[in-house]
């Protein structure tokens, strides 16, 4: 059988273009490597502060936690930055659940699946992605279909054999360790907390998102290679030996490590060719600073199912018909990801006690706005007064116009 | 290089980054192609647990 997509990951991504491809008509198989989709777990679990608010996106109840209504932000001296809101703004989730409801949902919908299904090359006929080959349970199989859709990840194998993204530049990817914890002394388990600074998490932080009273993801993401250690060995350290961290997690129990990689180098020049189409972390929809991007892989996925049936139904699916998902989304994100690129490279150069003078002036309004590609207010500049360093900082975001 | 598979969380870092392709990763455990790697240590740099060892220690 010749499906219209055939979809390789069944991730936030995938699962979101298969159910607006179903919606739209088509028929679609998901294929996925692994036989447990959502476990292991390699995300902190927040939606809904990153990118797409909770009202762009249909996030499955049966997988919310703990709802959050703001963050702290502790800048490297632990000056604290606060942003509270009274109602909730954003989700932490369980991502084996998060991940298996949406497949689910795509199924009932009527998707096909293929669990256990590892895609290893790519079908071309006449010059055209027409398939998929999969290993599946010790077989070598092929699954055709009008539109192949590479929804798998960071480490995206229909990217690389595409020749749409080859490989990652280490300064382009964050890499990444995390405990669930039982136990954490949380003092408001409806904040988010992030950690900056070079010896904390360099070109990185790291984050306690709760996921009730007293019970947390406690990870980090550092720049690769940019530190002095792994990241591991700086999580560890900021849990023992922080003087806020070592509170934080006291007398807390690991019940859960795991590690991850993050693309946080923005989106890839292309993410479609004749017959093909990237989603979410194939195709870099992350937030170079947050690295947060469920919310961009599931509402660019509802574009890319949307966008692949039309095609379908017009009987064109060259890379030319199917660029208006690359036009669309480009729309709504590409705008942001190029200015929170260049953000993310001045941090980069930002020094510690520079941060920590910022942290005594931005309003946690600021860094939302400042994260969200929004410019802040001028207020700033008349605070920062003599302080030369500082005004040096501001005066780059106002190049970037992040600052009026 | 070699992986410590005691150490390694299959997080697939060094396979994004190896300019060689070198590493393929399924779903419990990375595959090394040594034919193809040529020791750049690339992919050490980035794994978050050290698992990975390159030349001949
Ligand atoms: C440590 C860490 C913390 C994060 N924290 C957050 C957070 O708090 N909030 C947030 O919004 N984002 C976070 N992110 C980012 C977020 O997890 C990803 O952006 C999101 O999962 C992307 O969804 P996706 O569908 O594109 O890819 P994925 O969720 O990675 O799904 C890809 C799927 O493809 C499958 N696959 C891969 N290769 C193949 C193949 N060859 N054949 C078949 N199947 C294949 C995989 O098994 C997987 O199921 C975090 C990431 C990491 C690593
Ligand atoms: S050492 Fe270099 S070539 Fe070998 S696997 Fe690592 S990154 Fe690839
Ligand atoms: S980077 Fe390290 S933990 Fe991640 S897959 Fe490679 S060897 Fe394993």
């Amino acid at each position: 059988m010749k499906y219209d997509l055939v979809i390789v990951g069944a991730g936030p991504g995938g699962t979101s273009t298969a159910i607006s491809a179903l919606k739209a008509g088509g028929s679609v198989i998901i294929l996925d490597r692994k036989t447990n989709v959502g476990v292991p777990v390699q995300c902190g679990e927040a939606v809904g502060k990153t990118g797409p608010s909770l009202a762009e996106i249909d996030v499955p109840k049966r997988a919310i936690l703990n709802p959050i209504r703001g963050f702290k932000i502790f800048s490297p001296n632990l000056t604290p930055v606060v942003y509270a809101k009274s109602e909730a703004e954003g989700y932490i989730v369980d991502r084996r659940i998060f991940d298996k409801e949406l497949f689910a949902r795509a199924c009932e919908l009527g998707a096909d699946a293929m669990v256990g299904a590892n895609v290893v090359d790519l079908i071309y006929e006449d010059g055209k992605v027409s398939g998929v080959v999969a290993r599946y349970f010790g077989e070598k199989v092929e699954v055709r279909g009008e539109v192949v859709v590479g929804a798998d990840g960071v480490n995206s194998t229909v990217a690389r054999i595409s020749g749409l993204r080859k490989f990652i530049k280490p300064r382009d990817l964050d890499t990444s360790a995390q405990f669930e914890m039982v136990g954490v002394n949380i003092e408001d388990a409806s904040l988010m907390e992030f950690y900056l600074g070079r010896k904390v998490a360099p070109r990185g932080y790291v984050w306690v998102f709760p996921k009730g009273e007293n019970r947390a993801n406690v990870g980090i993401g550092i720049g690769a290679g940019m530190g002095e250690k792994t990241a591991y060995a700086y999580l560890m350290d900021f849990i023992k030996n922080n003087p806020r961290g070592k509170e934080v997690c006291r007398g807390a129990k690991p019940i859960e490590f795991r590690v991850g990689a993050i693309p946080l180098g923005g989106p890839n020049a292309k993410n479609v060719a004749d017959g093909l189409m990237l989603v979410g972390d194939a195709a870099g929809q992350v937030h170079p600073i947050t690295g947060g991007g469920i919310g961009y892989a599931m509402v660019c996925g509802s574009i890319a199912g949307r966008v692949a049936v039309e095609c379908i139904e017009g009987g064109d699916v060259s890379e030319r018909a199917l660029s208006k998902y690359e036009s669309l989304w480009r729309e709504k994100y590409g705008h942001e990801f190029s200015q929170m690129l260049a953000l993310r490279s001045l941090l980069e150069e930002t020094e510690d006690d520079v941060l920590d003078d910022l942290a005594k002036i931005l309003t946690g309004e600021n860094v939302v706005e400042l994260t969200a590609g929004k410019k802040i207010g001028v207020v700033l500049r008349a605070a920062a007064k003599g302080n030369v360093k500082l005004l040096r900082m501001l005066n780059e975001l106002r190049k970037l116009q992040l600052i009026q | 290089m070699r992986v410590n598979e005691e150490l390694c969380g299959v997080c697939s870092g060094c396979a994004c980054v190896c300019p060689r392709g070198a590493i393929s990763v399924s779903e419990r455990f990375v595959v090394v192609d040594h034919k193809l790697c040529n020791n750049c240590g690339v992919c050490a740099s980035v794994c978050p647990v050290g698992a990975i060892t390159v030349g001949d220690e």
